[in-house]
């Protein structure tokens, strides 16, 4: 099965990088274009806070669930927000059940490198009793169908869960935590952050590849930046190395495409 | 009992098609004398059998069928080729022409990774399809692009009478081969061409199941034409 | 979860109603969607009542490892999940033992329906991801899977259709949702091949007079009857709005059914 998704067909290989070696790429955007993105949040009433985001074909649903626990102890006075990422089997041929796998977990964490790094969530807004007891978040994403580009989808996704997420106010009695009913808040968040990811094929960079882009990439990049248009958070993979100058290049390509997505979580922010 | 549908009704799986003197075909089962569609399709009576025209679904390997394969791995013994089916086939020495005058000093190995034009000579539920590549323009692919759409639509592609290849071969490319396994590989000699050819296989894949497309397509070719070549109105018309 | 949920003194009112507002026999809401995913052959969309669940399917494929492939028949294959925050209490991404068999007994309930037959050696894997829960889960993935198995071209003897009974304050109903589910008085999931008769899931736990149990059993055939027509209306559906789309556009009218034959 996989080696069928893993063995390239020259034609198909030499479409696309003809077709990018003129400007265009084979679903018709240019280099530098992103596809259009939907994002809807609230969408699963169990949750704490949920978002679902399509970005082309690819379809991301991330939810957030909140528990009170106890702080790290190097972070007394700081909540805990936990990342985790699942492939879905539904997403691509070639995913498969189980555990996590490495691509899954690098996903969650170049996901929590950037809200991390980003300073939108202050996290000492998260602690009830230093030492004793904070809000414990899980943010979970869950790949539904994958066309490309999962960390930039699942950034949204992720970022919009957050905005989306409501927690009770607490009445605090010595060591007793009471949460009040009726009385759920949105956290304050503090701007917003968008990953965006650019991929390598040959002498080319693309932003934004689909599935099929991604088969035939030789690497890629994701940079992170905040509202501010500061970096927070990169990522390099791929088998291949880039130049020098291509990261640059990359750095201005991704900043550039940085501003589309901003304004579309403005409309869910 | 007349028949329970108007020709290409669609109808779904268990869907009670027809009772009595009727025969099942592709698509449709038979209990007691009853006969069923099996699959999400369009129903047709042709005579006394009932089928159902699949509208999805995997491309089941027919001995006889030109498919369109990528070369998975490749040794004097024989390759392995992918032909966007539930089974992969096989090409080796022996049947590599399909009457094995040719013999073994003559097997052609193809790389992995590389396309190509295959017909199946043999295939059976207990083995996997075997192909040969020895016939007038079967062989490797070079060039050009290949697109991939639901194996159960390539009628479409090729139309009544084989009247849709037609037109794309007179109005866009002849260079134009369909794998009857959704794969169809072509060259064009320049990209508004291929844009549109492409826009094209899209329409036909697309609406497969509609009524009058050979003409929607003919418009749609010559309004592209227009907006994207300014071909003079009625030049292949 | 964050707030204890209320226990409900009673679950059907003294106006006859339900607590949300359905009368004993009526269905929850229900919406199908076909062919919602990208990648895989065949999916379909499910909301019934606050349950969304999502089902795909890939296949029929070639089998790895090959020692599992069956000489006569594909293999099907189906998994079902719940996604952590699907639940009110955070749900453990790890597979549980009540995931484990409810995959189980919905390969049972589907396998009877496809041709299994006429695909030696593969495999057909059904994938479910309950993304928000409200009891009767086990019943809409199966109405959700039988879409998708439908959509990606599989053939089926007949479609499977799914629904739950029960008892609650002394009555039967239909259609389960959560809070019936946990403190009601018995839960009988079923689904059928609807036009054949054929029961593939049946399971119970509470308790029934036989009495009961016959009232249940013909209460469920009902709501599955509604069920399975919707899901043939949404298959359906998928392919007629092209259609009517295509209808404006022209009005030529030829016979598709001739070239697809003449060509064969």
């Amino acid at each position: 099965m996989s080696e069928v998704y893993k063995i390239v067909s020259e034609i198909e290989r030499n479409q696309i990088i003809a077709k990018i070696a003129k400007g265009k790429r084979l679903d018709g955007r240019s280099l530098d274009e992103y596809r259009p993105i939907k994002i809807e949040t609230g969408i699963v009433s169990k949750a704490d806070g949920s978002a679902k985001v399509e970005l082309g074909d690819t379809k991301v649903i991330v939810g957030v669930k909140v528990e009170l626990g106890a702080p790290f102890p190097d972070t007394p006075d700081e909540g805990v927000i936990t990342l985790g990422a699942e492939l879905l089997p539904m997403a691509f041929p070639t995913f498969e059940p189980g555990p996590p796998n490495f691509d899954a977990i690098e996903l969650a964490r170049v996901v929590d490198r950037g809200i991390r790094h980003s300073d939108i969530i202050d996290r000492k807004q998260l602690c009830i009793i230093p030492g004793k007891k904070v809000w414990i978040l899980f943010v979970d994403i869950y790949v539904l169908d994958s066309d490309g580009n999962l960390f930039d989808a699942s950034s949204m996704a992720a970022l919009a869960a957050l905005k989306n997420l409501r927690l009770p106010d607490v009445k605090v009695t010595g060591e007793d935590v009471e949460l009040i009913k009726d009385s759920m808040k949105p956290i304050p968040l503090k701007g917003k952050l968008a990953a965006v990811t650019i991929a390598k094929v040959g002498d080319y960079l693309i932003v934004d590849p689909d599935s099929s882009e991604e088969r035939i990439m030789d690497g890629r990049i994701t940079v992170a930046f905040n509202e501010e248009g500061k970096i927070c958070a990169i990522q390099k993979g791929g088998e291949s190395s880039f130049r020098y100058q291509e990261i640059q290049k990359a750095i201005i390509l991704a900043n550039k495409s940085s501003e589309k997505i901003f304004s579309e979580l403005s409309k869910v922010m | 009992m007349p028949v329970n549908f108007e020709n290409n009704q669609i109808v779904s799986p268990g869907e009670l098609l027809a009772e009595g003197d009727y025969l099942s075909g592709e698509g449709s089962f038979k209990e007691g004398n009853k006969v069923y569609s099996s699959i999400l399709g369009l129903a047709v009576l042709k005579g006394k059998v009932v089928s159902v025209i699949p509208l999805q679904g995997p491309y089941y390997p027919k001995v006889g069928d030109i498919v369109i394969g990528k070369v998975l791995n490749s040794s004097p013994a024989g390759m392995r080729i992918d032909i966007n089916s539930l089974y992969s086939a096989a090409i080796f020495p022996s049947t590599a022409n399909e009457t094995g005058r040719r013999g073994r000093e003559k097997f052609i190995q193809f790389d992995v990774g590389e396309n190509i034009i295959a017909k199946i000579i043999s295939f059976d539920r207990t083995h996997d399809p075997i192909l040969t590549v020895d016939e007038e323009g079967l062989g490797k692919l070079v060039g050009g692009r290949i697109i991939k759409i639901h194996p159960t639509r390539v009628p479409r592609v090729i139309g009544k009478k084989g009247s849709m290849i037609k037109l794309l071969k007179e109005e866009l490319t002849d260079r134009i081969k369909i794998g009857q396994n959704g794969l169809i590989w072509f060259s064009t000699s320049n990209d508004v061409i291929e844009d549109i050819l492409v826009a094209v296989l899209r329409k036909i894949e697309r609406e497969a199941h509609t009524s009058g497309l050979t003409d929607r397509v003919k418009e749609t070719i010559k309004k592209l034409k227009e907006e994207k070549l300014n071909v003079i109105r009625g030049k292949n018309t | 979860m964050l707030f204890e949920e209320k226990i409900p003194e009673k679950l059907i009112g003294s106006d006859g109603l339900r607590l949300d507002g359905r009368k004993l026999d009526e269905l929850r809401p229900i919406k199908f969607e076909v062919g919602v995913l990208s990648q895989a052959d065949g999916s379909a969309y499910v909301e019934h009542g606050k349950n969304k669940i999502i089902a795909a399917v890939y296949g029929p494929r070639e089998l790895h490892p090959k020692h599992l492939a069956l000489q006569d028949r594909a293999l099907l294959r189906c998994l079902y999940r719940m996604a952590t925050f699907s639940v009110s209490e955070r749900k453990s991404p790890a597979p549980s033992r009540r995931e484990a068999e409810l995959s189980m007994i919905i390969t049972q309930a589907l396998q009877p329906a496809i041709f299994l037959e006429y695909y030696p050696r593969t495999s057909i894997d059904v994938y479910i991801e309950i993304i928000e829960a409200d009891g009767g889960t086990r019943c809409a993935s199966i109405n959700a899977a039988s879409l998708a198995l439908a959509d990606a071209g599989i053939p089926l003897r007949d479609l499977v259709a799914a629904c739950a009974v029960g008892k609650a304050d002394g009555q039967i109903i239909l259609d389960l949702n959560d809070l019936e589910d946990k403190y009601g008085e018995a839960d009988m999931p079923m689904a059928m091949l609807y036009r054949r008769g054929d029961v593939t899931l049946l399971q119970m736990d509470g308790q029934f007079t036989i009495e009961e149990f016959n009232k249940a059993l013909e209460l469920g055939k009902t709501g599955i009857s509604k069920i399975y027509q919707l899901q043939r209306d949404a298959l359906r559906n998928k392919y007629l709005s092209i259609r009517d789309e295509v209808a404006d556009e022209s009005e030529v009218k030829v016979e598709i059914t001739k070239e697809v034959e003449e060509n064969e």
